[in-house]
């Protein structure tokens, strides 16, 4: 009987992970959108920064990715509006991360969720692509002549935001198949 | 886990020193609100402004009460925060100046993207005054402005000395009884609507003060039986400047659902005798005429004639 009993147990444990909630996997959606926002808003911000603090006086704003493509919008309301977006976004972002996080130690089995994979080699290969397009665009105005601090910095913090997000995920994704080997 | 709590109260600082950077670099709510109150105060005083040199224009002095000067905008006189009226204050024969609780403090140096054009009125935060004069261009001008004596009656109806029409509209109020010069010497009455067809040089058939749309006056003519119209003629006063009126007309015809053009747009200067043959004679059963002031800074529109000649 007492067999039985331990049996039933270690099964127990053994199944309960795999029964993974649809909310686990709305999670990492949520976590996506807010991921997205966060970082787009906290990005806009600090380049914001580096444009008021280290302005390029030989090429003017057009240097800037953001100031090309959203020049119609005031850069005073594109901050007010990046700033909403990151007090908004920021709570929520830390509210799921150290949800899905503290779960993730608990149950490691919930790792193994399709939606997870899909987020973290999206969030892999958006940032990828995010971070290599900022450099070509650095490159491509280093040709033209505009080698200025402001793009180094405004570079700088396309690679410390990108960088950081790629970094995060791409440990992670290495981490499992090293926990899997 | 603790490495994550230690990393996102790291990360919580910073987002948080980000914010406050922000709200120093475009300024906090609340001082923005400020700033957008104040917009609507400074945006009042420059309407008030407005309408007390138009005022200047027609009586020649400061009025004494704002809403002396004031006809149809009087909710402009109320502060958006607390709901009572602007302070004015004639200083002098041609000085006023309007006082509000302002939010914000203006004098301070420019800000940079700003220049001496852009810049609000000088002001502190509190109660605080600013100082307007009349501008020399009003002050100088020679233009005799008459001034109508009675209240303005609403929209008349009314039945004329031509025999062929049985009843004129009008737009707007009309002002009524004696006409004034700056002097007070009486030179003439307003007369609705007889004063149109009279060939007395002192009668003016419509005295409008501020019409109801910008400077714009319309008069709808019913005719007793349905007329041919062979050409129309206007006279108006008291705008030096050229070309300060334009005037249109239209016809209904018997069975018509919508209006016949007849004079499009007919630029007349003051005291000249604007006669215009009509595109198409008729018959009509209504006439409309209207004119516009194209100079909103004078705040009374006068029609002095307005004559019919019928086709037979």
């Amino acid at each position: 009987m007492e067999n039985i009993n331990k049996d039933n147990a270690s099964q127990k444990i053994l199944v309960e992970p795999h029964r993974a909630k649809v909310w686990d996997s709305i999670e990492y959606i949520l976590l996506a959108i807010t991921l997205a926002i966060f970082s787009l808003s906290l990005s806009y911000i600090l380049h914001h920064f580096v444009d008021v603090f280290s302005p390029n006086l030989i090429f003017g704003k057009e240097n800037s990715i953001f100031d090309v493509y959203l020049s119609y919008i005031s850069s005073d309301e594109l901050l007010r509006i990046a700033t909403a977006s990151l007090i908004v976004s920021y709570p929520f972002f830390v509210l799921i991360f150290l949800n899905i996080t503290k779960k993730n130690i608990q149950n490691p089995l919930l790792q193994d969720l399709l939606l997870r994979k899909i987020f973290l080699y999206g969030v892999l290969s958006v940032s990828f692509l995010g971070t290599i397009g900022y450099l070509i665009f650095t490159i491509y105005q280093t040709i033209l002549g505009n080698f200025t601090n402001n793009l180094v910095l405004h570079t700088l913090v396309t690679l410390f935001i990108g960088g950081i997000i790629f970094s995060y995920y791409f440990l992670q994704t290495r981490r499992e198949k090293h926990n899997y080997a | 886990m603790r490495k994550y709590y230690l990393f996102f109260l790291i990360l919580t600082v910073l987002v948080g020193l980000v914010v406050v950077e922000v709200f120093m670099m475009v300024g906090n709510p609340i001082q923005i609100r400020g700033e957008q109150l104040d917009g609507i105060r400074i945006k009042a005083f420059l309407q008030i402004r407005s309408d007390v040199e138009a005022y200047y224009l027609n009586y020649k002095r400061l009025p004494k009460y704002l809403y002396y000067a004031f006809s149809d905008n009087l909710n402009l006189m109320n502060d958006p925060e607390t709901g009572k009226n602007y302070t004015y204050l004639a200083v002098s024969p041609s000085r006023y100046e309007l006082c509000a609780t302002f939010s914000t403090n203006t004098n301070v140096p420019l800000k940079s993207g700003q220049n001496i054009y852009t810049r609000p009125p000088v002001h502190t935060a509190g109660s605080d005054c600013i100082f307007y004069t009349i501008p020399d261009y009003i002050l100088q001008s020679t233009n005799t402005y008459v001034v109508p004596t009675v209240e303005p009656t609403p929209p008349l109806v009314i039945s004329t000395s031509d025999d062929r029409i049985q009843s004129i509209t009008s737009s707007s109020g009309l002002q009524k009884g004696d006409i004034k010069d700056k002097n007070g010497v009486i030179i003439g009455k307003a007369n609705f609507p007889d004063g149109f067809f009279s060939n007395d040089q002192k009668e003016w058939g419509a005295v409008s003060l501020k019409p109801s749309y910008g400077n714009f006056l319309r008069m709808e003519i019913v005719f007793k039986t349905p007329q041919k119209i062979k050409s129309i003629t206007n006279v108006f006063t008291n705008c030096s400047i050229s070309n300060c009126f334009h005037w249109d007309a239209s016809g209904m015809g018997v069975d018509a659902i919508s209006g016949t053009p007849l004079v499009n747009s007919e630029y007349v200067g003051e005291n000249i005798s604007s006669t215009k043959q009509t595109s198409s004679i008729g018959p009509f059963k209504k006439l409309y005429v209207e004119v516009n002031q194209d100079y909103h800074v004078f705040a009374v529109l006068y029609w002095k004639k307005l004559q019919i000649e019928y086709a037979q």
